[in-house]
């Protein structure tokens, strides 16, 4: 491996981006949760609150120093697994930081009101944008399918498919229907996990169980659902563009250079993760309406007693599944396939 | 149905989630506020939103059918139907006469006047209409 400082920052990069998610994770939340435990809504103003999270922000900038340099070290000595081990370290140092910060929160916890509440209204959610919406992005893959197809013969019969972190090929394919559709079926079965993650998340979480949390709790639903419609397109682009590549490139180079791509990725995640970041900002957004007990470290969720498949995150932004609820696990397991599966084709 | 129509349980009360689904349900239907031909959330999606296990939305939806407030089909959901309501005979008037002497001991007995439980009376059917 060529430890270069194009390939240094490549990979030294995300660690920093991760980190500074990771420092502000912590304060993406409904207004009375503070790691994790229910809490009275102004406690994260007070100084235990701010005490537990200058501790869990040390821990996690420590971790991901200590990340950094073990990323750098494999680098040097040419070493893969210690690649995977500086980014294992950051994520499960962080885990493990918000686990101790979140039990130093629970004796300050308060007893969650038992009072529930669920809308009478039958009206489907929709995803934003309606059906066009969610479909657009399989018809956009199977145009490139059309379009390769009709030019088959004008594809080189040799074309690179893999590209090192330098920007050199590394892996090559024969002109064969795998080789050049594969990325699309790829694509397509990727959507479909998005789209049902999606669904699941309409059907299988709560509508709005704290009733002076409903608006709320709408608002930040229909921003997740927002954020799935556009990582279906990004991702549908995505796919198309690359099984287009060997039609359009010009030798061994991709016909779009990756920085880009890795940019609008970026834009766009980051475009559609705002809005949600700052309704969880927003006052008055109260609890989730699950019991404390049943967040295993603060971030697993776990209740056998919720019918609900999925349930808002209490660390980060968006949605979990119940993993008390055996269809959930089922779900999750579809899930996976459809996201694994591509990498066997 | 107004679009904002909603149902509260309370997990800490000594009365059963069911009964409190039902009680809920069968005034939203007496008021009008739930009328004939509205559909109601399936048992599924009733028992997430609550956080409630299905069968105890599916006790409370057949209590409801059973009085002849909704009609339960598989794939068709939760419909309300055109009730019409049974004559009350001596009985049940004697029935609900009890309950409400003691309900309106225990108002009394909480410090409201007389006059104060008369108007929650009169204002209550004011809301049912006819």
């Amino acid at each position: 491996m060529k430890a270069d400082w194009a390939v240094s920052i490549a990979l030294c990069a995300p660690l920093l981006l991760v980190a500074l998610l990771l420092h502000w994770l912590p304060l993406w939340r409904r207004s009375s949760l503070w790691f994790a435990v229910t809490v009275a809504p102004d406690f994260g103003n007070t100084p235990p609150a701010r005490q537990v999270l200058r501790g869990y922000r040390i821990a996690v900038w420590t971790v991901s120093t200590a990340a950094l340099i073990v990323v750098w070290l494999g680098l040097r000595w040419d070493a893969t697994w210690m690649l995977l081990a500086g980014q294992s370290l950051q994520v499960l140092g962080a885990a493990a930081a918000f686990a101790h910060g979140r039990n130093r929160i629970r004796p300050f916890a308060q007893y969650p009101d038992g009072t529930r509440a669920a809308p009478l209204s039958t009206v489907p959610e929709g995803m934003p944008g309606g059906l066009a919406a969610v479909l657009g992005p399989y018809g956009l893959l199977a145009a490139a399918a059309i379009f390769l197809d009709l030019n088959w013969q004008r594809i080189p019969a040799r074309f690179p498919v893999h590209w090192g972190i330098s920007g050199m090929p590394d892996r090559y394919a024969q002109r064969t229907w795998q080789s050049v559709d594969g990325v699309l079926v790829a694509g397509g079965l990727l959507l479909l996990a998005l789209h049902g993650l999606g669904y699941l998340m309409q059907r299988g979480s709560p509508r709005a169980r704290i009733p002076e949390t409903a608006d709320w709790t709408a608002r930040f639903r229909r921003a997740n659902l927002r954020m799935i419609v556009a990582m279906g397109w990004t991702m549908s682009l995505l796919f198309s563009a690359l099984a287009l590549n060997p039609y359009f490139a010009a030798g061994d180079r991709l016909a779009i250079p990756v920085w880009p791509i890795v940019g609008v990725v970026l834009a766009v995640t980051a475009a559609f993760l705002w809005p949600i970041v700052r309704i969880s900002q927003e006052p008055g957004s109260g609890s989730d309406g699950t019991p404390d007990e049943c967040w295993k470290l603060g971030q697993i969720y776990y209740n056998p007693n919720d019918p609900a498949l999925m349930v808002e995150k209490r660390f980060g932004v968006g949605y979990t599944i119940n993993f008390g609820n055996r269809a959930s696990w089922l779900l999750a397991a579809v899930l996976l396939l459809l996201i694994f599966v591509p990498l066997l084709l | 149905m107004p679009h904002a129509a909603q149902i509260r349980i309370d997990l800490d009360s000594t009365t059963p989630v069911n009964r409190q689904i039902v009680d809920q349900l069968r005034t939203l239907l007496v008021e009008g506020i739930v009328g004939p031909d509205d559909t109601l959330p399936s048992v599924r999606r009733l028992g997430i939103d609550l956080g409630v296990h299905f069968n105890t939305v599916a006790d409370a939806y057949r209590t409801l059918a059973e009085e002849g407030w909704l009609e339960i089909s598989h794939g068709r959901g939760v419909r309300v139907r055109k009730r019409q309501a049974p004559r009350a005979g001596e009985a049940t008037l004697q029935l609900f006469r009890g309950r409400l002497r003691h309900l309106v001991a225990e108002m009394r007995a909480q410090g409201l006047s007389a006059g104060a439980v008369a108007g929650e009376l009169a204002s209550l059917m004011e809301a049912v209409k006819p």
